[in-house]
């Protein structure tokens, strides 16, 4: 689990929290599962937040990479079902564009 | 009977179903005094038995939570449909993150005589005064300050501050203003009886709502108790005439003996009911309120029940018209602007479903091409004089005008939604889960976003981006607020949400400068809207106030969606 990259989605999470009534558990971040069967975002807060996910990682590591490519909605394991799923699916596609990605923050 | 009390109405509603005892049990909570007019004596019977979650919804946050959990309704996790010949079942499921606490995963499916008991002994439990077996004759609305009603068999005159016309589709006051509209294009009556039968699965469709095509029509099959199976047909207006000359059982069984894949599922089931017909089928009024009245629910309008959104109009309108004179007893100076927003949020709600519909019926039409029923129900030209007074038809021909939209296409938006929602295996069976529709689901979304970070270039529909004052209704006092929504000066809005100077600011910028979608949508984030940064977008992209354009300057374009009230996480009340 890349720690810098769950750090970028745990920030998404903070500021969507910051105007939700009923808050979304952050604890167990890297368990959260994001959609479908207990997911806590519906069909368009997914489209939000997969944007919102694409511009913090291009801002921080000046790579533009894409989470709705036909290689991310294929895989076997959806890396929408849970944290640490996208946060996998997202360090294997910085690391195939070269982009060295050190574990912390 | 009028109100003495600063602030606090006296309110007649005429009717005790589902309109009528929300509009109560609001006007109540909101501290006004309702009186209801029934001219029945509960219970009675009533069809309508399948609900939405967002109905589910609004009992809940009237304080009915525990006494509807106590009755077992039988739950309603989906509906699922046999849409046109040879499809594969598809299913719309009500799965969704809970938001609010108020946001429901599920419906239930009633026996209405059993749950409008229900709701009228909460509203005599809360003292408030119910007159039932009580006809109301005669609604006098000329005098600018109050309502005369005429009610009882003695005839007695009762004044009021307002009058609440939820009587079903004979509402009095409804009849007498001679504001409604019949719909030219459902011609259809329904024509129904209850077949003994438990629901044959267990998995994930237990409980689901089945809607399904044949040549002469369709059919809904509604588990509305354990053993008990609710069976409608809706035809076309025409074979009326032989239903009089077969008799109402003869031509029930033999039309449903056509639709071949619901007797599958009702199997040798008894019929255990008589057979009863409905005529007065899809309508909706010119003005759904004026001065100090307001019609709610089926006195209102009416249209074809594919999704189960009757009930949903009814107490939907019923918290709108309560929270509306709430508003009015409060601040008079704001009547017309209240009554404005009543009748354009009410017009909305029914014109998603009439469109929804519209694109469903027009997609079936295209798989039973020999259907006298089904060629009749096909949107394919601009020129459509069926579709005369609907503003999503006009908004579509004005599309297929500019060459952005086709009509021909519009049964492609009903196609995407099944294919969302479509089974693995082309018969309906216990393997079906609510899983296996989320690779189609996370596609979608994929799809969508792709097309959103297309977008370089958005352009503002106008010379002027305004701020143009609105009502929403507070989730949980259920109070009236005034908001404001983004427009253009010509008076073109999106009303879903609420926004702020701050936003109009960030939508100004747009005029000046090149501002792309992922832009945007990180400065309105910013601004506090990041959950619902891309629904704006798209929501002004829907009402024409914005046009995206890609890096060579071609348009983007991001298909409507189709959607109505009641379900999801954002209900309209």
């Amino acid at each position: 689990m890349n720690d810098r990259i769950l750090s970028l989605i745990n920030n998404i999470f903070e500021e969507v929290n910051e105007r939700r009534e009923e808050k979304i558990s952050t604890e167990d971040l890297p368990s959260l599962a994001l959609y479908g069967e207990h997911g806590v975002f519906d069909s368009m807060q997914l489209v939000n937040f997969l944007t919102q996910v694409e511009e913090a990682v291009e801002d921080e590591y000046d790579q533009e990479i894409s989470l709705t490519s036909e290689k991310a909605v294929s895989q076997r394991v959806s890396p929408f079902s849970r944290v640490s799923r996208l946060v996998d699916f997202i360090e294997a596609e910085l690391l195939e564009s070269g982009v060295a990605v050190s574990e912390t923050a | 009977m009028r109100g003495l009390i600063l602030n606090r109405s006296t309110v007649a509603v005429i009717g005790a179903g589902p309109a009528g005892c929300t509009a109560a049990l609001t006007l109540h909570k909101l501290g006004h005094r309702p009186v209801v007019f029934e001219r029945e004596i509960f219970p009675r019977y009533k069809v309508g038995e399948s609900f939405l979650p967002g109905t589910l919804s609004i009992f809940n946050r009237l304080g009915l939570q525990q006494k509807i959990d106590a009755r077992n309704f039988v739950k309603k996790p989906s509906a699922t449909f046999l849409w046109g010949r040879d499809e594969a079942p598809w299913t719309f499921s009500f799965t969704t993150p809970q938001s609010s606490p108020w946001v429901f995963d599920h419906a239930i499916q009633v026996k209405r005589d059993e749950f409008d008991k229900l709701l009228l002994d909460e509203v005599k439990e809360r003292g408030i005064e119910v007159s039932e077996n009580t006809s109301v004759s005669n609604v006098d609305i000329s005098d600018p300050d109050k309502v005369s009603l005429t009610a009882g068999k003695a005839d007695n005159q009762v004044e009021f501050d307002f009058v609440i016309d939820a009587g079903g589709s004979n509402g009095p006051l409804a009849r007498k203003l001679k504001v409604r509209h019949y719909d030219e294009f459902y011609k259809s009556f329904a024509i129904w009886s209850y077949f003994r039968r438990a629901d044959p699965f267990e998995g994930d469709l237990k409980g689901t709502t089945y809607s399904i095509t044949f040549e002469d029509g369709w059919v809904w099959m509604i588990p509305v108790a354990d053993d008990l199976y609710s069976v409608g047909l809706v035809v076309d207006r025409s074979k009326s005439s032989e239903v009089k000359e077969k008799g109402p059982e003869r031509f029930y069984r033999e039309t449903l003996a056509k639709a071949t894949r619901a007797k599958e599922i009702l199997g040798d089931a008894e019929m255990t009911d008589e057979v009863r017909v409905i005529h007065d089928w899809s309508y909706d009024s010119e003005v759904y309120s004026a001065g100090r009245y307001f019609l709610s629910g089926d006195s209102a309008c009416f249209t074809d029940p594919l999704f189960s959104q009757g009930v949903h109009l009814a107490t939907q309108s019923a918290v709108s018209a309560a929270a509306a004179i709430d508003r009015i007893t409060k601040r008079k100076d704001e009547s017309e602007e209240v009554h404005a927003w009543y009748n354009r949020s009410y017009r909305e709600t029914y014109e998603q479903y009439h469109e929804f519909l519209a694109s469903f019926y027009t997609l079936a039409s295209f798989t039973e091409p020999e259907s006298a029923f089904w060629s009749k129900r096909r949107i394919s030209e601009s020129d459509d004089g069926r579709l005369n007074r609907k503003g999503w038809f006009e908004r579509l021909a004005a599309s297929s005008k500019d060459g952005t939209v086709s009509v021909a296409d519009f049964r492609d938006r009903a196609a995407t939604m099944m294919s969302i929602g479509r089974h693995q295996r082309t018969e309906l069976s216990d393997e079906f889960t609510d899983r296996e529709l989320e690779p189609a689901r996370v596609r979608w979304i994929s799809q969508l976003t792709k097309r959103l970070n297309r977008i370089k270039r958005l352009q503002w529909n106008g010379a002027e981006v305004v701020l143009k004052p609105y009502y929403k209704i507070d989730p949980e006092t259920f109070t009236l607020e005034p908001k404001q929504v983004l427009a253009n000066e010509d008076g073109r809005d999106m009303i879903k949400w609420p926004v702020e100077e701050e936003h109009r600011e960030i939508l100004s910028r747009l005029l000046k400068e090149e501002v792309g979608y992922k832009e945007l949508i990180r400065e309105l984030g910013d601004a506090g809207q990041q959950e619902i940064s891309s629904q704006i977008v798209i929501r002004l992209m829907e009402a024409g106030l914005l046009v995206g354009f890609d890096k060579n300057g071609e348009r983007v374009l991001i298909q409507d969606r189709l959607r109505f009230d009641g379900v999801g996480t954002e209900y309209e009340v």
